[in-house]
C-alpha cells in the first residue's frame, strides 16, 4: 500500500508540475514539515494573538517592521534587521520615528503594503472597541501618521530605551484594505480574521479547528521564496506528540521530557537539539503580605529566613535530577547565556545546618512534630507552580527538602493565566517564576530594580533595594566595558546577598527534530523565528514532502 | 402504541430540560460568578451580546430561564479559549465523537453478545472460564491505560498505525477517494479499538447472566425436546428472548461510552467531545464544560429513545 | 428459615466459592498493607533519598520495588497509595451506598407524585456520563482538596444505586405485612427499617463491592485527566499518572498500575461472587 501511495504523490506531483511556478534550482526547495504544539491556537490575527501557538503561526504569516536581532536587544534599534521599513530616522527630539517601507513588499493579495497599513493597524491594537492583549504593551505610542503612502511617522509620548522595541515588535501590520470595512467592535469575531491575510514568507492556507493549520510557501514575496514548500501545524498533548515525532508522524515538538531525551539519541527517526535559552527559574518569596498589600509578610520579611531556605536546597543535586548533564545552573538573577553573567559570585551554600541555625535564630523553633513555629504561627506557606513539567519536579523537590527542615510548603498547582494573575495581583506566598533578560545590564532594571515595580515594569516580586538600584545605575552609565561588568557583578551580589529569591536552573529545553530536517540557525527565544529557511535535503524527502505546492483536491 | 411513543419522547424532553437545569446550577456554584464573564479578558463587544442574551445581572430565576431558552435555540454561550461561540466547536466536535462512540457501540454489542451467548452455551467450559478471565481483566484496567498501551503497541514498537489525529495531517488531501476512506479507518482502528475493549467486557458479562437466565426456561426445553439443534436453540431462540434487556444494557452503556471516550479522545488527541471537555477544564472555560454535559446527556437520552423505538419495532411482545 | 440461620448459610456458600474466597484473600491482604505496611516499612512515602544517584532505580534487596524519578522508596508509596486510593474507594462507595439507599427508599415508599418527580430527575443525573460531570464539577471548584474529591466521586455514584433500591422498596411496600404494620400505626421509618432495608441489603451489597472496583479505575482516570490528588500524597493513579510524565517504561509506571488492576479485579470477582450468591435474580452485571 506505501508503494501504491507513493505513486499517487508522485502522480499528483509530476502533474502539477507543469503547471506551477519553477522553483529556483532541482530540488533546492521542497518539503513539508509538521509541527506538533502542544495546544491548537486560540488566534492568528495578529491583533487577538495572545498565545503561544498563535503567536508561531503568525510569525510565518506577518512581518514586523523591523525585526529584532539574535542578540535579542530591546534598548534601542542597533541590532534590529529591516523588515517592512527599509529604514528609519528618528526626530533630532527622539520623540518620532519615521518609517520608509520597502516597496517590495505586497499583501498576499498582491497589493503593496502602504503607510496607511500602519496607521490602521495601529488604531486597530489600540482602540479598546477592539480590546486587544497587546494594547498595554504600546502605551507608550502616541499616534501615527503617514507622511506619504511609504513613509509612516510614529509618534512618542516619552523617549524611552524601548521605545523602538515597543513599536518594531509589538506593532504587526495587518492590511486595511481587507479588516478596513468592519466595524471594530465585530472584527475580533468576524469570520474574516480566522483565515488572514499576511505579508510573510508563508500564506495561510486553511485552519480546521483543533485538527491543523496549514500555511504554504509564498513563491513570490520580497524576501525571497521560504526553502520550505509547507508547514502544518497539528497540536496535540505531550505524550502523543512525543510517540508521532518517534514514528516520523511529526517532525517537530517543542519541550520533549527531558528523561526520554536518550530516546532521540538512539532513534534513526528523530534527534534531540538543545538551544541554549535566556530565561532562567527561581523561587521568589514575597516580601509583602499577601493579604493586606503592604504589610511586610509574617516569614519573609525576614532576610533570615530567605538565606536560610536558599541555604537548605541542594541546587546542584536537583539539576541533575531534573535535567541529567544537560542542565545549566543559575548563578544569580540572570540567564549564563548573557554577555555580563557572572559565575564567581557567592551564592548562599547548601548547608542545611547552618539553616537550621538561622532559622533558630530568627526565633522559629522545631516543635515536637519537626515542624518550626514562631508565636504561634507555624513556618508554612504555599507556593504557586504553573505547569511547567520542570518547576513542578523543582516544587516537589524543594518541598521534600524544606520539609527535613521543619518548614512546610503546600503546593498550589494553577495553569498559566492563574498564575500570571497571582503575579499580577501580588496575592502568592511564593511563587516559581523566570525572566527572560537581555544582554544589557539595563534590562535587569526592569525585573529586579525600583523602576520595575511601576505599571510597565516586569517586577512582579515588588523587590527594592536602594543598593542594587545604585550599583546597576553605575554600572549602566559607565562607558567602560571593564568597569560596567565590575559594577553589575556587584550589583548582582547584593541581590544574591538578600536572596529575595532561591535562583534554580537557566531554562533548557530539549527540541526533537526530524533527523531529514536541516535547521536554520534559531533564535533563543522563538525557535521558530526562521522556519522559512530550514530546508529538507532533496535525498532524504519522504512522501509528504514532495506533493509541492499544488493545492489539494477541494 | 403511538401514545407509548408520545410519551417517551415527552419523556426525553422532560429529562433533557432537567439535565440542563443540574449543569446550569452546577456550573453556577462556581466562585466568581461564570455567567458574568466579567473574570475573563473577552472583547467588550462578545461581552455585550453575552450580556443581552443571558442576562448576567437579572435575578437568578431570569437568568436561568434565559440559560434554557438559549440553550433551546442551541446558543451555549462563548469559548474564551478557542475564541469562537460553543455552538460551532461542539458542532465540529460531536460528529467526531459520534464516530468514535458508534463505531465502538456496534463492535462492542457485536462481538460482547457473540461472547456471552458462547460462554453461557457452554457454562464453565474452558472458553467460558478463559474469556471471563480475559474480559474481566479489561474490565479492571483504567480505560486511558489501555489506550496508551495500545497506541505505544501498534504505533511505536510495530509501526502498522498512526498515532493519533483523525487523518493525515498532510496526504488525506491527495490521496483518492478509496484511499482517503482506509486513512480515515487507519487512524479510527486505535481509538475504536481501545473504546471497544474496555466496554465489550461489561457487554459480555451482561449477556452472558442474561443466557443464564434465559436457558433453564421452559420454552428453551421444549425447543429441545422438539429435537432442535443446539446451535438452533441457543442462536435462534434463546438469545431473542435473552436480547430483550439489551436495550437497558444499551441505557446504561451509553454514558460509559461517552465517559470513555473522554480518556480515548485525550490519548489519541482525538478532537472530539472529550477532548473539548478536558481542554476547558484545564482552561477553567465554563460555559463549554456546561455544554459537553448537556450535549453528552443528550446523546445518551437520544440514544436512548432509539434504542426503545427500536427495540419497539422488533419485538412485538412488548406492545402491550 | 430464621434470620440467623440464613445468613450463616449465606456465608457458608461465600466460603465454599473460590472466586470469593481468593479475592478476600486479596482485598484482606490489600485493606492490612494498606492500614499497617506503611509504619511497618521503614522507607517515607515522601522522603527523597538520594536524588542524584537514586533516580529510578531498578527493583533491590533494599528497594523491592525500585525508586519513582524523585528517587523515594516505590513500596513505600505504593503502601501510603493504597491508604489513598483504598480510603477514597470505600469512603466514597459508602457514601454513593447511603445517598442512593435514601434516595430509592423516600422515592420507593413515598410513591405517586413525589416518585415520579424524583425518578426524572433521575433519569436526568442518569443520562449524564460520569467523568464529564465529575470534569464539570472539578473545573467549578477549582482547588479540590481530597476530602472534596470523595464528595465528588461519591456524589456521583449512586444513582443506580437508587434505582435498585427504590425498586425493592416497591416490592416490599406492596407487601401484606407492610400495611399490616401501617395499620397498627408503625412508623413508616421504622417499617424501613425493619422490613424493606433487609431485602435492599444484598443487592446494595453487591452493587457497593463492583462500585469499589469502579472507582479505583475512575480515580486514576481523573488523575490522568488532571483532577486528582495533589503532592505529596498520591493515589495509585496521581503515581501513575505522573511516572507517565517522565518516561514510559520506568518502574514508577508498573507498580502503581499493577496495584489498581489487581485490586479493581479483586473488587470485582468478589462483586461478581457475591452476586451469584446473594442475589442470583438480578441480571445487571453493571451497578
Amino acid at each position: 500500500m506505501r508503494t501504491a501511495f507513493l505513486l499517487v504523490a508522485a502522480g499528483v506531483a509530476l502533474a502539477a508540475c507543469s503547471t506551477t511556478d519553477s522553483r529556483p534550482g532541482p530540488g533546492a526547495t521542497g518539503g513539508t514539515v509538521i509541527m506538533a504544539p502542544t495546544s491548537d491556537a486560540s488566534s492568528i490575527f495578529p491583533p487577538s494573538v495572545f498565545d503561544l501557538t498563535g503567536r508561531m503561526v503568525q510569525d510565518q504569516l506577518f512581518d514586523r517592521l523591523a525585526e529584532i536581532g539574535p542578540e535579542l536587544v530591546t534598548i534601542g534599534d542597533k541590532d534590529f534587521t529591516p523588515r517592512l521599513a527599509k529604514s528609519w530616522t528618528w526626530a533630532s527630539d527622539s520623540l518620532s520615528i519615521a518609517f520608509s517601507l520597502d516597496p517590495r513588499a505586497r499583501w498576499h493579495d498582491g497589493k503593496p503594503v502602504t503607510a496607511n497599513d500602519i496607521r490602521f493597524s495601529f488604531k486597530v491594537y489600540t482602540d479598546p472597541k477592539f480590546a486587544s492583549p497587546v494594547a498595554p504593551l504600546l502605551a507608550n505610542l502616541d499616534s501615527v501618521t503617514v507622511r506619504d503612502s511609504l513613509t509612516a511617522v510614529v509618534w512618542f509620548k516619552k523617549h524611552t530605551p524601548e521605545q523602538f522595541y515597543d513599536v518594531a515588535y509589538q506593532l504587526v501590520p495587518i492590511p486595511e484594505h481587507v479588516y478596513g470595512g468592519i466595524p471594530l467592535e465585530q472584527l475580533r469575531t468576524s469570520p474574516i480574521t480566522q483565515s488572514p491575510v499576511g505579508n510573510s514568507r508563508f500564506r495561510f492556507v486553511r485552519w480546521d479547528k483543533g485538527t491543523r493549520i496549514e500555511l504554504v510557501a509564498d513563491t513570490s514575496n520580497y524576501r525571497g521564496r521560504a526553502k520550505l514548500d509547507r508547514i502544518v501545524f497539528t497540536p496535540s498533548n505531550p505524550v502523543t506528540a512525543a510517540t508521532q515525532l518517534l514514528t516520523g508522524q511529526a517532525d517537530f515538538v517543542e519541550s520533549y521530557p527531558f528523561d526520554r531525551a536518550s530516546e532521540l539519541d538512539t532513534s534513526t527517526v528523530a534527534r534531540a537539539v538543545v538551544l541554549p535559552n535566556f530565561a532562567y527559574v527561581f523561587m521568589a518569596m514575597n516580601q509583602f503580605d499577601p493579604k493586606s498589600k503592604n504589610a511586610p509578610h509574617p516569614i519573609f520579611s525576614d532576610v533570615r529566613v530567605r538565606r536560610a531556605l536558599s541555604m537548605a536546597v541542594d541546587r546542584r543535586a536537583m539539576l541533575t535530577n531534573v535535567f541529567g548533564d544537560k542542565g545549566k545552573l543559575s548563578y544569580g538573577p540572570f540567564a549564563m547565556s548573557a554577555p555580563f553573567a557572572d559565575s564567581t559570585l557567592r551564592l548562599p551554600p547548601y548547608d542545611t545546618a547552618a539553616a537550621k541555625a538561622l532559622l533558630d535564630s530568627a526565633g522559629w523553633r522545631a516543635g515536637a512534630n519537626g515542624m518550626r513555629a514562631k508565636n504561634g504561627r507555624p513556618l508554612r506557606f504555599a507556593l504557586v507552580v504553573s505547569p511547567s513539567p520542570f518547576r513542578r519536579r523543582y516544587a516537589v523537590l524543594m518541598q521534600e527538602q524544606f520539609k527535613t527542615l521543619g518548614v512546610q510548603m503546600d503546593l498550589d498547582q494553577v495553569d498559566d493565566n492563574a498564575a500570571r494573575a497571582h503575579m499580577d495581583n501580588h496575592d502568592f506566598d511564593a511563587l516559581m517564576g523566570a525572566f527572560s533578560n537581555d544582554p544589557s545590564p539595563s534590562g535587569v532594571r526592569q525585573t529586579w530594580g525600583t523602576d520595575g515595580i511601576a505599571e510597565g515594569g516586569q517586577n512582579f516580586l515588588r523587590y527594592s533595594n536602594k543598593r542594587f538600584d545604585t550599583l546597576l545605575d553605575s554600572a549602566t552609565s559607565s562607558f567602560d566595558p571593564a568597569k560596567m561588568k565590575s559594577y553589575a557583578s556587584r550589583a548582582f551580589q547584593t541581590v544574591i546577598d538578600d536572596a529575595p529569591a532561591i535562583f534554580l536552573y537557566d531554562i533548557t529545553l530539549v527540541y526533537g527534530v526530524n533527523r531529514r530536517i536541516t535547521m536554520a540557525p534559531t533564535r533563543t527565544d522563538e525557535y521558530w523565528a526562521n522556519l522559512a529557511d530550514w530546508s529538507i535535503p532533496a535525498g532524504k524527502r519522504i512522501d509528504r514532502d514532495r506533493i509541492g505546492l499544488t493545492p489539494a483536491k477541494p | 402504541m403511538r401514545r407509548y411513543i408520545a410519551a417517551r419522547i415527552l419523556q426525553s424532553v422532560v429529562v433533557t430540560f432537567i439535565v440542563t437545569t443540574i449543569a446550569f446550577f452546577v456550573v453556577r456554584a462556581a466562585p466568581g460568578d461564570p455567567f458574568s464573564y466579567e473574570s475573563r479578558p473577552l472583547p467588550p463587544a462578545v461581552r455585550q451580546q453575552l450580556r443581552a442574551q443571558f442576562g448576567f445581572d437579572k435575578p437568578l430565576p431570569e437568568q436561568f430561564v434565559r440559560y434554557v431558552a438559549n440553550v433551546a435555540r442551541g446558543n451555549f454561550g462563548y469559548s474564551f479559549g478557542k475564541q469562537e461561540s460553543v455552538h460551532d466547536a461542539i458542532a465540529q466536535a460531536l460528529p467526531r465523537t459520534l464516530l468514535l462512540a458508534g463505531v465502538a457501540l456496534t463492535l462492542a454489542f457485536g462481538l460482547g453478545l457473540v461472547i456471552g451467548v458462547m460462554q453461557a452455551a457452554r457454562r464453565g467450559g474452558w472458553f467460558d472460564r478463559v474469556t471471563s478471565g480475559v474480559l474481566l481483566f479489561f474490565y479492571s484496567v483504567p480505560d486511558f491505560w489501555a489506550a496508551l498501551v495500545l497506541m505505544v503497541a501498534f504505533s511505536s514498537w510495530w509501526r502498522l498505525l498512526p498515532s493519533g489525529n483523525i487523518v493525515d495531517p498532510v496526504m488525506h488531501d491527495y490521496m483518492p477517494g478509496w484511499m482517503a476512506f482506509i486513512d480515515r479507518a487507519r487512524h479510527l482502528i486505535l481509538p475504536a479499538a481501545s473504546l471497544t475493549l474496555l466496554s465489550m467486557a461489561a457487554v459480555a458479562r451482561y449477556q452472558r447472566a442474561a443466557m443464564l437466565e434465559v436457558l433453564p426456561s421452559d420454552f428453551v426445553r421444549a425447543a429441545r425436546a422438539k429435537g432442535l439443534s443446539e446451535r438452533a436453540v441457543i442462536w435462534r431462540h434463546a438469545l431473542r428472548n435473552a436480547l430483550a434487556p439489551m436495550t437497558t444494557l444499551l441505557g446504561l452503556m451509553l454514558p460509559v461510552f461517552i465517559g470513555g471516550a473522554v480518556f480515548v479522545e485525550r490519548v489519541f488527541a482525538w478532537p472530539g467531545i472529550g477532548s473539548l471537555a478536558t481542554d476547558a477544564l484545564a482552561g477553567r472555560d465554563y460555559d463549554v464544560v456546561c455544554a459537553t454535559v448537556i450535549v453528552g446527556a443528550v446523546v445518551v437520552i437520544l440514544g436512548n429513545l432509539a434504542a426503545d423505538l427500536l427495540h419497539l419495532a422488533i419485538d412485538p411482545r412488548i406492545r402491550e | 428459615m430464621s434470620r440467623s440461620a440464613r445468613s450463616a448459610s449465606l456465608l457458608r456458600r461465600v466460603a465454599r466459592s473460590r472466586p470469593a474466597r481468593w479475592s478476600l484473600v486479596v482485598i484482606c491482604l490489600l485493606v492490612l498493607a494498606a492500614l499497617v505496611g506503611p509504619r511497618l516499612w521503614p522507607y517515607s512515602p515522601s522522603a527523597q533519598l538520594d536524588i542524584v544517584r537514586l533516580k529510578n532505580a531498578a527493583p533491590s534487596w533494599s528497594h523491592p520495588l525500585g525508586t519513582d524519578q524523585y528517587s523515594r522508596d516505590l513500596l513505600a508509596r505504593i503502601l501510603s497509595g493504597a491508604q489513598i486510593s483504598l480510603g477514597i474507594s470505600t469512603v466514597a462507595v459508602a457514601l454513593s451506598m447511603t445517598l442512593g439507599t435514601m434516595y430509592g427508599l423516600v422515592a420507593g415508599y413515598a410513591g405517586g407524585r413525589v416518585d415520579t418527580v424524583m425518578m426524572r430527575a433521575l433519569d436526568g443525573l442518569l443520562a449524564i456520563p460520569r467523568v464529564l460531570l465529575v470534569i464539570a464539577l472539578v473545573t467549578v471548584w477549582t482547588q479540590v482538596p481530597l476530602w472534596g474529591l470523595i464528595v465528588l466521586i461519591g456524589g456521583t455514584g449512586w444513582f443506580g444505586v437508587s434505582r435498585l433500591v427504590r425498586a425493592e422498596t416497591l416490592t416490599a411496600r406492596r407487601a401484606v405485612y407492610v400495611d399490616a404494620a401501617r395499620a397498627l400505626g408503625v412508623t413508616p421509618a421504622r417499617i424501613l427499617w425493619r422490613h424493606v432495608l433487609p431485602n435492599v441489603l444484598a443487592p446494595v451489597i453487591v452493587s457497593a463491592t463492583l462500585a469499589v472496583g469502579n472507582v479505583i479505575v475512575l480515580e486514576s482516570g481523573l488523575s490522568y485527566l488532571g483532577a486528582g490528588t495533589r503532592e505529596p500524597s498520591a493515589s495509585w493513579g496521581a503515581m501513575f499518572t505522573d511516572a507517565m510524565s517522565s518516561s514510559l517504561g520506568t518502574w514508577g509506571l508498573l507498580f502503581p498500575g499493577i496495584a489498581i488492576v489487581v485490586t479493581a479485579m479483586a473488587f470485582n470477582v468478589l462483586g461478581d461472587a457475591l452476586r451469584d450468591i446473594l442475589d442470583p435474580r438480578t441480571t445487571s452485571p453493571v451497578a
